[in-house]
């Protein structure tokens, strides 16, 4: 069936994530007459009731599989907590509806397949949220690396580090039954994902992490090799590192620091850095030529580029601007993470500390 | 002992979070106001109990059946006195033998006068908000120390240095960003207390028979200048100590970051500043680093070789950092030794040794 504007828009979830990420985004494009929120779906009845407040024209019900049967989006996002990501694609493919799913895919490799063999299944489209892909400095690196300008590219060396400051509304998130993960399934999937993206497929070599028994990590460390690019991030949500993206080359640096997305220096070996001029862009509206286009300033104008080209995808018939294989991909790799997770390292603490830590690391036998 | 610690989601509540729950002599339990508080302490994996730490009938509630009470919360100085109030009643109306409340050596300024003890009244007329209000809270406990229960025991570190710690990351961030100014020519007293050793003090409080009441200071041993201090830093992570540059010169005035410094010390504006900070949506903030590039952080400092030109560099010391670096004495700490015994403290040299191989972690190092 043919779709046309506005386009339905549904989602199951109306937590911090739908809250923080997608209102203001789809509201602007509500207003410019492009989507229209039809469906909300959440168990909570305090978020019901924020919901039908923030978008009164849709449809807010506890039961997802009802209100999108009833309503009949062509787009469901799936912004609830991981371990549900599975089952709410489910119940969006079987209401018909294509899916953008917040990342991280599921919080598994299997429930991630799962979801893809149903998109396929189904032929829907299947997106998954990776904001990150819409940083400018990061799709001009990538502009850089394609272009052969930094020559054969030899190592990175990829560090982001600062105290947790998302508004979450439970404790969910620090407990690995209810989250599947600490800051790698966090951070460490947008990290992952943008890896994968500049360097190409990458192959876990070691991961390191502080989570014990019953925790989840604060603290992560993976080494990856992309076919003789050697890659190292580092990621932490419980204290201040010197964060920044350190791309090696034969012929010279690329710098970025985390947090201002239009920053992007070059030197070559022994030379001071230089600004690199920002050229990436994104096509900014709905017609086939993408004649619109633009470049986002703040992360919340990246949701706005996302949403564009995932309903370019669907109305034009474009690449999802993060597919489901590449989604699992990413998961793949958090998984080998956490499959192949040993102690962390902490020299900063006294011997038996460290000792003691290593024993009760998640890994370790009680 | 069954210890409750507020403000536990800290840089000092975590690491003695950490400590507690590798050893069976403590049972620490974190009373967290906000799920988020947690994050620094996920990878523990350990049960919280969350209260409105605002309102002493929850905060109360949350504290029955502990032992002691550790008031570490750290908010800006609009809620310092108001924490400090609020942790004593609810302590008195749970039963609480002892409250343990964390002050600092900023309530006596510079510390100008060698006369100057535990014993010595806070300057309320500090310049800024925070040793006044800081200055505040403990002459509240001050009067409540006669009283049955609880206990009060108020602790005044100076600068809380170590693994994690700011006052640790700031010489190594401004060593890698190119010169580190330190007023006072450099011969300031540097008040640092390890956090390891501030742990200890705490540690010496609870197991201690003394059933005393007071204010104590609490300081690593030894007395270490700022150019030391800095010194030991460069040398330690490979920076020429041709960096540190010293300044008899003032605090900066002149700069846009300086009088902000200065409004921000004043009540009407900082508290207009804080409602209109509450009232912007995270979209808005994002907003506001975009035009404000330094909100945005990115102060990412990439390893650059060792014998790398020294940049030029005019001296520009905040008004903090001026004070700080100009303290005159060191502030006395026997008493607390008089009262509760030898705390066991690890020495400067130590205590650097975990600072450095933190801050190599951390990112930095040349």
């Amino acid at each position: 069936m043919a779709i046309s504007l506005p386009v339905r828009i549904g989602a199951i979830g109306c937590g911090a994530a739908l809250e923080h990420l997608y209102v203001n985004p789809l509201r602007r494009l509500a207003r410019r007459g492009w989507v229209q929120v039809v469906a909300l779906a959440d168990p909570s009845d305090r978020r019901r009731e924020w919901a039908r407040g923030v978008f009164p024209g849709a449809r807010v019900e506890a039961e997802a599989a009802r209100v999108l049967a009833e309503t009949q989006p062509a787009l469901t996002i799936i912004t609830s907590p991981p371990p549900l990501h599975g089952a709410h694609a489910e119940i969006a493919f079987q209401a018909g509806c294509h899916v953008l799913c917040e990342k991280p895919l599921a919080d598994s490799v299997v429930a991630g397949r799962r979801i893809l063999d149903l998109a396929r299944e189904r032929e829907r489209l299947l997106g998954v949220g990776m904001t990150r892909r819409f940083y400018p400095c990061l799709a001009e690196a990538r502009r850089w690396l394609q272009a052969g300008q930094l020559g054969r590219v030899l190592a990175y060396d990829y560090r982001e580090g600062g105290v947790y400051g998302w508004p979450v509304t439970s404790d969910a998130p620090f407990r690995r039954a209810s989250s599947g993960g600490g800051v790698l399934l966090d951070k460490g999937i947008h990290v992952l994902d943008l890896l994968g993206w500049l360097f190409g497929p990458a192959e876990m070599i070691r991961s390191e992490d502080d989570a014990w028994q019953d925790g989840v990590e604060a603290n992560s460390i993976v080494h990856l090799d992309h076919r003789g690019v050697a890659g190292r991030m580092q990621l932490s949500w419980d204290q201040d590192l010197n964060s920044g993206f350190l791309i090696r080359g034969e012929r010279g640096e690329l710098m970025m620091p985390i947090g201002p997305l239009s920053q992007l220096c070059f030197r070559q070996p022994g030379q001071a850095w230089q600004t690199v001029p920002i050229q990436a862009d994104w096509p900014g509206d709905l017609e086939a030529a993408g004649q619109v286009r633009g470049t986002p300033r703040t992360y919340y104008e990246c949701i706005d580029y996302q949403l564009i080209q995932m309903l370019r995808a669907l109305l034009l018939g474009t690449a999802v601007p993060v597919s489901g294989e590449e989604g699992l991909e990413t998961l793949a790799l958090v998984d080998a993470a956490y499959s192949r997770a040993e102690p962390l390292e902490q020299p900063w603490l006294p011997a038996v500390e460290q000792a003691l830590a290593r024993k009760r690391h998640w890994h370790s036998q009680p | 002992m069954k210890v409750a610690i507020l403000g536990a989601g800290g840089f000092v509540g975590s690491r003695l979070m950490e400590q507690a729950a590798l050893t069976p002599e403590w049972q620490f339990v974190p009373v967290l106001r906000s799920p988020k508080n947690l994050a620094r302490l996920s990878k523990l994996g350990i049960a919280a109990r969350f209260a409105d730490t605002g309102r002493i009938e929850p905060l109360a509630a949350a504290l029955e059946g502990f032992e002691a009470v550790i008031n570490l919360a750290a908010g800006d100085w609009t809620s310092i006195r108001a924490d400090a109030e609020l942790a004593h009643a609810a302590c008195a109306r749970a039963g609480t033998k002892l409250l343990i409340h964390l002050s600092s050596a900023v309530v006596f300024g510079r510390v100008e006068s060698p006369t100057l003890d535990d014993d010595s009244a806070p300057d309320l007329g500090s310049w800024m908000l925070y040793a006044r209000e800081k200055g505040l809270a403990e002459n509240f406990l001050r009067e409540r120390m006669g009283a049955a229960a609880p206990r009060v025991v108020v602790l005044r570190p100076g600068l809380i240095w170590g693994p994690r710690s700011p006052w640790s990351a700031l010489p190594a961030r401004q060593l890698a960003g190119g010169v580190a100014w330190l007023g006072g020519g450099g011969r300031g007293i540097c008040n640092l207390v390890h956090v390891d050793n501030l742990a200890r003090y705490v540690h010496q409080v609870l197991r201690s028979p003394a059933t005393v009441s007071g204010c104590y200071n609490v300081a690593d041993p030894g007395t270490v200048t700022w150019q030391e201090f800095y010194a030991a830093v460069a040398a330690g992570l490979g920076y020429p100590g041709l960096r540190i540059r010293l300044t008899e010169a003032g605090p900066h005035r002149t700069s846009p970051g300086a009088v902000l410094d200065w409004l921000k010390q004043q009540p009407p504006f900082y508290r207009l500043m804080k409602k209109l900070l509450k009232c912007l949506s995270s979209e808005s903030k994002s907003q506001l680093k975009h035009y404000l590039p330094g909100l945005a952080g990115g102060r990412y400092q990439p390893p650059w070789p060792a014998d790398a030109p020294v940049p030029e560099s005019a001296p520009r010391l905040t008004r903090e950092h001026w004070a700080l670096q100009n303290t005159v004495h060191r502030l006395p700490t026997q008493k607390f030794v008089r009262d509760f015994g030898d705390p066991g403290l690890m020495g400067f040299e130590a205590g650097l040794a975990f600072t450095l191989v933190w801050l190599r972690f951390a990112g930095y190092g040349a």
